[in-house]
């Protein structure tokens, strides 16, 4: 029975990893209801929907053994992959975006799901025995597996889940112990291929690169989400305007204010402290998630922790980041507090991998 | 060897989480810079996209006579906006609203056309107005409450009062001295809208609520106040003079207790008067004081031991000539006492006497008793008349200032001079607020009596006093004497120089009487001074009779005790209760008939003071009835009058407060 739960997995339960996750949760809840505060809260109310989902998905993954599923990674990888081009195919074009699927009454967003499954299959390729010791030959296996799902995540287009995947793909090569050397010419290679990148580029893409370099550029077009998250974030100074004085958000100034520019509205209302607070809770959770990852006694569950802690922290940095206008504007939420089903139940079921690797690491 | 590998792992993965610790500092950073260093620009920019910041003004703080009894009140009245932006078709609607404000359609729809995100429309419009207008549902549309300043008493010591001008700031009188504790302090709302630019709520919302301004309490008694108009508006029309003023002061403490001028003006409606009815004569315009002057001259001669009052001064018959010029007598007189010389007003008499004094002494004595300088008692405008250094006296110099000519003063100068001779000798302060309330009506800062200085000596003033009583009973005074009391006054006639030819013309000038009661235990100091009469043209005859009705009027009102007899009670009323007389009982006259509006008014009854029906009346209808019966009224919400305690006709002890509720109008439907 791979779901019966063992005595002893639950005394290793990761209490201030579930914590640090469920202040976010409330967080985002609090920020959505505020948004919505005088008309309703129905979106808050969907969320929280969400959060079930997700935590009911948590529980399941946590409670299968992350070898297992390291195992499994193969048929998952093929699965995903299946997904993302089904995208293609029946997917329904928003904003110039293939991103989503209809599932019944649901959207599903599939690059979401495969960023998990990219974790697993990256754990799974360099860690099976035939992969043993690292060769040039392994190295050239994995960075292909990781290729083709990035580029048919940038054709839908959407560069932001691709680049995610980027920092995962360097953490978990860093984890398994490549050289340093050798990952430094990987790296260089990388910068060296950008000036090819920016003809494969989208006309759209290369002006919000354009207008990250100098969001004035256009004030009433692409750099509004920049200047008009800056304004709102800074108007909630030290101690935020709370509720009803968050007019910024609230009055719609503010675009994208459920999704992906969130820590705005959230900056707005409760200010720098609230911030703080945020912030902490993330650094919390990465913190514990690092913990994990070093504390696990074996390479597998040390890459898959470290592959979902480095996806997870990054998602947040690029969010924060380009909501506080210091990247260019890669639409990518952040981690359990943008409002959307795919993301938030990924990110929960993340946890719940990072919790199956802590629960095991003394067996 | 596992456990060295597993270290080395340890460490990349520390180093993995150091490149996170760093980007996560980066962010932290980024967010001290937005919302800790550069928050006061964001927040700008915030307001000036979704919101219009708008003034709320703050509620005025009311003036009151000594009493209680308001002479300035601020009701609220409400200011019709528009969001130009949220206009439409400003020509539909400017045609809508030109009936209802009854302004020209041409000039509302400029302003509905402004670039502006907000315009006011018409500022403080009565309740029925805003209500009309609140009734068309234009969305563009809006109000903000201001404050409208009535003053209940219309003309009422309108000089001292002052006015507030169309910004609302106090111009003249105590409103603008006192314009920073009346006003109180401006508030802040703000009219939001949001991306699309729609506004969000239709009430601005209030980011700092205005505080009320501080009531001020002035030394003006309102009943006196209202004798001395009476006596004084009264004369100023018999005499057709080109002003008149009166001023009662209390020597014992220098508090001004009435200033009455004529012409004087409707503060209410402030904008149709002229200059020359606003300006505050008692403290903005010197006069040459003539022979009022020779008190202060006596008092110099009296204290410097120079004559005493039995001391013999010869007449010349008449005339004395001095540096080549002749002063006259209008009667020859020959040998006369130096009190007698006060009595007939000999200027022959009174120039011997100042030669002897020499001019130092007497320009000490000059400003000692203050003049020269302002009184500070904290009007706009005071002059300090005029007053030369005695290194620019002329030979004539001496023998003229010692008859009140080459020298000018202000009323209140002359009038707070005569009080420190009734103050056995002590000049005070003159005072004109007694205490600032907060706004609910507390005491924040009173005013004491303040002594400038000992003029003259306690004993010279008795002095001094018993010739000037000689004067009002058997001199050119006689006309003064108020029956019951001794008078001490002196009178005054002042020849005006004429400017063209810049000799005393021949035409009257300054009639002035001044003088205090009862002369041994004196309560009151008061001035009269006519500007220019056309009938009259003698001091005696005109200006001392005025001191003689307001003297005896304010006496009765003060319960001073007559000499020689037992305190009188004014009984009035099966109660047999003392009461003040009200400003009622004494009738209204001149243009203060309209004081009391005779379809609010109900008469009132002998013996006591009845409540009369006020119910739908303006705020400013229901103040005018209340005001002559002296009764605190405590007043909730705005608009008229939809409900009133005590009930019409009933009666009106002393010191219960009446209330009235007020609404808009449609509140009463």
């Amino acid at each position: 029975m791979i779901f019966r739960i063992d005595r002893r997995l639950l005394q290793n339960v990761d209490w201030a990893l579930l914590a640090a996750a469920g202040v976010i949760v409330a967080l985002s809840v609090l920020s959505l209801w505020g948004l919505a505060w005088g008309g309703g809260s129905g979106i808050a109310l969907r969320q929280l929907g969400w959060v079930g989902v997700g935590l009911g998905a948590l529980v399941v993954v946590a409670s299968l053994d992350y070898r297992t599923l390291v195992r499994a990674a193969p048929a998952l990888y093929v699965a995903g992959l299946g997904l993302l081009v089904t995208v293609f195919i029946l997917g329904r074009t928003v904003s110039g975006a293939r991103r989503w699927i209809h599932v019944g009454p649901l959207t599903v967003q599939p690059s979401e799901l495969f960023k998990l499954i990219f974790v697993l299959t990256l754990a799974w390729a360099l860690t099976s025995r035939w992969a043993r010791p690292l060769s040039r030959a392994t190295l050239a296996w994995t960075v292909g597996l990781a290729a083709v799902p990035f580029l048919l995540i940038v054709r839908q287009p959407d560069l932001g889940t691709a680049l995610v995947l980027l920092p995962v793909l360097a953490a978990v090569l860093v984890g398994v112990g490549l050289r340093l050397k050798v990952l430094a010419a990987l790296g260089l290679g990388a910068v060296a291929a950008t000036p090819l990148a920016w003809l494969a580029l989208k006309a759209y893409q290369r002006e919000r690169l354009l207008v990250y370099l100098d969001p004035f550029r256009d004030p009433l077009g692409t750099a509004y989400n920049v200047i008009q998250a800056k304004i709102a974030i800074g108007s909630g100074q030290l101690l935020g305007k709370g509720v009803s004085g968050a007019t910024q958000s609230r009055l719609a100034f503010l675009p994208e204010r459920h999704t992906d520019f969130i820590f705005a509205v959230f900056a707005e209302m409760w200010g720098f402290v609230g911030c703080l607070v945020l912030l902490l809770a993330y650094g919390l959770l990465v913190l514990r998630g690092f913990e994990i990852a070093a504390g696990a006694r074996e390479p597998r569950g040390r890459l898959v922790a470290l592959g979902v802690t480095v996806l997870f922290a990054t998602q947040m940095l690029i969010n924060l980041g380009m909501v506080t206008g210091l990247l260019p504007v890669v639409g990518i939420p952040l981690p359990l507090m943008s409002y959307g089903g795919s993301s938030m139940v990924v990110s929960l079921m993340g946890l719940g991998l990072l919790l199956s690797v802590r629960m095991r690491q003394f067996q | 060897m596992i456990s060295r590998r597993m270290d080395g792992l340890r460490i990349r993965t520390l180093i993995v989480a150091g490149c996170l610790g760093l980007a996560f500092l980066g962010l932290s950073g980024r967010l001290v810079y937005l919302q800790v260093v550069k928050h006061e620009e964001y927040l700008r920019l915030a307001e000036s996209q979704h919101a219009k910041a708008i003034p709320l003004t703050a509620k005025r703080g009311a003036i009151m006579d000594r009493h209680g009894q308001v002479l300035a009140v601020s009701s609220a009245a409400e200011t019709l906006f528009a969001l130009p932006g949220r206009v439409d078709d400003a020509e539909r609607l400017a045609r809508r609203l030109a009936p209802i404000l009854d302004e020209p359609v041409g000039e509302i729809a400029r302003r509905l056309q402004s670039s502006k995100r907000f315009v006011y429309v018409k500022r403080r419009l009565p309740p029925a107005v805003a209500q009309a207008v609140r009734d068309l549902r234009e969305p563009a549309l809006g109000f903000v409450d201001e404050s409208l300043r009535l003053y209940p008493n219309r003309e009422l010591a309108a000089h001292v009062v002052g006015f507030e001008g169309a910004e609302g700031k106090g111009l003249g009188g105590i409103e603008q001295a006192w314009e920073a504790q009346l006003a109180g302090q401006e508030g802040r709302a703000l009219v939001e809208r949001d991306a699309l630019g729609r506004e969000v709520s239709g009430a601005p919302r209030i980011l700092k609520p205005a505080r009320p301004g501080q009531g001020v309490v002035l030394t003006i008694d309102a009943t006196l106040q209202y004798v001395a108009e009476k006596e004084v508006d009264a004369a100023w029309r018999r005499t057709r003079s080109k002003a008149a003023m009166a001023i009662a002061m209390d020597p014992r403490t220098g508090e001004v207790l009435a200033v009455a001028i004529r012409p004087t003006f409707n503060p209410n409606t402030f904008s149709s008067a002229t200059d020359e009815e606003r300006r505050n004569r008692a403290v903005t315009d010197p006069f040459e004081p003539g022979s009022t002057f020779k008190v202060i001259l006596a008092a110099a001669a009296l204290e410097e031991g120079v004559v005493r009052p039995t001391d013999r001064v010869y007449g010349e018959q008449g005339a004395i000539k001095v540096a080549s010029a002749t002063i006259h007598d209008w009667k020859k007189y020959g040998w006369l006492t130096f009190a007698e010389v006060l009595q007939h007003s000999s200027n022959v008499g009174a120039i011997k006497v100042g030669l002897q004094l020499g001019k130092e002494r007497y320009y000490k004595y000059i400003t000692g008793f203050g003049f020269g300088t302002p009184t500070g008692v904290g009007l706009p405008g005071e002059s300090r008349g005029q007053l030369r250094s005695t290194q620019r006296w002329s030979g004539l110099s001496l023998a003229t200032m010692s008859i009140g000519q080459e020298i000018s003063v202000t009323a209140l100068q002359m009038v707070a001079s005569f009080a420190a001779v009734a103050n056995n000798g002590r000049l005070m302060q003159p005072q004109l607020v007694r205490a600032v309330l907060d706004a609910q009506g507390r005491e924040i800062q009173g005013f004491e009596p303040r002594v400038v200085r000992q003029v003259i000596t306690p004993d010279t003033a008795r002095v001094l006093t018993g010739i000037m009583t000689l004067v009002v009973s058997d001199g050119t005074g006689r006309n003064a004497a108020i029956a019951g009391f001794d008078v001490a006054g002196k009178t005054g006639t002042a020849q005006k120089l004429d400017p063209a030819t810049r000799r005393y013309s021949r035409t009257p000038g300054v009639l002035s009487f001044v003088g205090f009661v009862p002369a041994d235990d004196p309560r009151l100091a008061i001035l009269v001074m006519l500007d220019e009469p056309k009938n009259e043209k003698w001091g005696s005859e005109a200006a001392a009779p005025i001191f003689a009705a307001i003297g005896r009027e304010a006496l009765r009102h003060l319960q001073v005790s007559p000499r020689d007899s037992a305190p009188v009670q004014i009984v009035r009323g099966e109660g047999g209760a003392t009461a003040e007389p009200t400003v009622a009982s004494f009738g209204a006259a001149g243009s203060l008939r309209a004081l009391v509006r005779p379809a609010a008014f109900t008469p009132v009854a002998e013996g006591a003071r009845l409540m009369p029906a006020l119910v739908g009346l303006s705020l400013r209808h229901a103040m005018e009835a209340l005001a002559p019966l002296g009764v605190p009224v405590e007043i909730t919400g705005g608009g008229v009058v939809v409900a009133q305690s005590p009930p019409p006709g009933a009666a009106l002890p002393d010191g219960m407060p009446s209330r009235l509720t007020l609404a808009s109008p449609a509140a009463r439907r």
